[in-house]
């Protein structure tokens, strides 16, 4: 742990920015468990709640970011004081992108709210959503506790998710040509599905902040990404072949 | 859950971070001052707010300074200077002929921008003027030395060295010194003339740290080039050009969004 600095207020600006960060953090999360909840068991007010709450979502991390640029103007931070500061912008902007790709969710949750789905969908949406809710939960603790450690182990369990997603991702395209009669409710799923892994991704970012926060180096080298639906033919899997 | 800790407020909304409004301590009426003929600064009025820290800012020979010096009456001993206007301390005049300057004196205290401590002791620097104003036996004045050094944050530094020279201390210590020497006669507000311009980086955080705790128990009225510093250390901020005040207001908005372009000029670094 570093000394504190000679005038005090600039470490209780810092201190300032960490916690404001953990809450933003917090509520960010809270709405993309909310969405998730809102789609698979169809409950349409609470999908209501959480399209309501993004406005204030994105007050609190305009305000965070405000206060951010206030240190730098102010106290011209310099070499880790730096790191630290820009560390919060990146990480504002993507909290703010994780309440609005759980917005989105919300608001397909209220297209889909009268449907039902295959039990064996709602589980593995179900099981990404946890996947990659506990992934933005790791990646803030270790920006929080500034444990470089933590946040590589974090970082890699992205893969998790994108092999997940590129699952379902084939089933959701395969089960839209067996069944074209619920084809709005699937590609509904294939959006939220693609939400949830790019939340994973945004909690990945956090990850590497919190990498370089800690050890004053980027993380390297460049992340696998297994997110193959991007070059998904249509065909089905290899393996099943 | 979603509220940002309220000890933290942005600066954009600068007006908000003081969560009271003081009660005035010192209001500028109508302040004119002349060198000879010359005036040099034209119908400035401003109130300082109680125990709160207010900056002036702006180019050189624009007015600060003098404006500064009028509150302790500083031009009184040059026959060709002169000051037009009230300057009210608690509501009484100081610029009445019949305040004594030797009470304005102990309720004003005032640092210079270059570290001017007496040739004698750390001690008897401190000591100089609760000498000439109170009397107190050697206990009591060893008590008020210290509470001085204490709250001037030097203390630790020469409390094994009181009988020593005060010339032997470094630029920074013997900043803190006079801040403390000035500080010694308990006064009400504290005038700093660019008290950190000939200080280190070092030096000038200690000295700025120490504005934030003297805060507390002082009004503090500063000048300052240094437009970051006046950002960092100041709840109101004044900007002043060629005699006259251009603006005044909380510190917050002054630097974000201030109203007069000239104060926009100046603070982007587009004249000065």
């Amino acid at each position: 742990m570093s000394n504190p600095h000679i005038v005090r207020a600039f470490d209780q600006e810092l201190k300032g920015l960490t916690n404001n960060t953990r809450v933003l953090g917090q509520f960010a999360g809270t709405q993309f468990a909310d969405a998730v909840k809102a789609l698979l068991h169809g409950d349409w007010s609470l999908a209501q709640r959480v399209i309501d709450q993004d406005r204030r979502l994105d007050a609190l991390r305009t305000e965070l970011s405000t206060a951010a640029a206030t240190v730098i103007a102010r106290r011209q931070p310099l070499a880790t004081d730096l790191d630290e500061v820009l560390a919060t912008f990146r990480i504002a902007e993507d909290l703010e992108r994780i309440g609005d790709l759980a917005k989105n969710i919300a608001k397909r949750a209220t297209a889909v709210a009268s449907a039902s789905f295959p039990p064996d969908i709602v589980t593995r949406l179900d099981r990404l959503s946890t996947l990659a809710s506990d992934h933005l939960k790791g990646a803030l603790e270790a920006y929080l506790a500034r444990d470089g450690e933590r946040a590589l182990i974090v970082r890699t369990q992205d893969e998790m998710i994108d092999t997940l997603y590129t699952e379902i991702f084939s089933d959701m395209v395969s089960r839209l040509t067996i069944d074209p009669s619920q084809a709005i409710g699937f590609v509904h799923l294939l959006f939220c599905a693609k939400n949830i892994e790019r939340i994973g991704d945004h909690a990945t970012h956090i990850a590497e902040a919190a990498y370089l926060i800690a050890t004053g180096h980027r993380p390297g080298p460049e992340r696998r990404r297994l997110d193959e639906s991007s070059t998904h033919t249509g065909s089905p899997p290899r393996d099943e072949t | 859950m979603t509220e940002f800790a309220p000890a933290f407020s942005p600066f954009s909304t600068g007006a908000h971070k003081i969560s009271t409004r003081a009660p005035a301590k010192v209001t500028a009426q109508n302040l004119s001052f002349y060198y000879g003929a010359n005036k040099t600064l034209k119908n400035v009025s401003l109130i300082i707010q109680e125990k709160r820290v207010t900056a002036l800012i702006g180019p050189s020979g624009c007015g600060k300074s003098t404006l500064l010096r009028i509150f302790n009456r500083m031009y009184a001993i040059y026959p060709k200077q002169r000051a037009e206007g009230e300057v009210l301390l608690d509501g009484e005049n100081v610029l009445d002929p019949r305040y004594s300057i030797n009470r304005l004196r102990t309720k004003v205290g005032m640092v210079f921008q270059k570290p001017v401590p007496f040739p004698m002791s750390i001690y008897d620097n401190v000591a100089y003027a609760l000498r000439h104003y109170e009397t107190l036996s050697r206990s009591q004045m060893d008590h008020r030395v210290e509470e001085a050094l204490k709250s001037a944050a030097i203390w630790d530094e020469v409390k094994d060295k009181l009988g020593r020279s005060a010339l032997g201390l470094s630029g920074g210590q013997q900043q803190r010194l006079c801040v403390a020497r000035a500080i010694a006669l308990k006064p009400e507000v504290l005038l700093l003339d660019e008290p950190t311009s000939a200080l280190d980086p070092i030096s000038t955080a200690k000295i700025e740290q120490l504005i934030d705790e003297l805060k507390v128990n002082y009004t503090v009225l500063i000048v300052t080039h240094n437009m970051q510093q006046a950002a960092r250390v100041s709840e109101f901020t004044g900007f002043m050009f060629l005699g006259e005040l251009i603006e005044f207001g909380v510190t917050g908005d002054i630097f974000t969004r201030p109203t007069n372009k000239k104060t926009e000029d100046y603070i982007t670094g587009r004249f000065g």
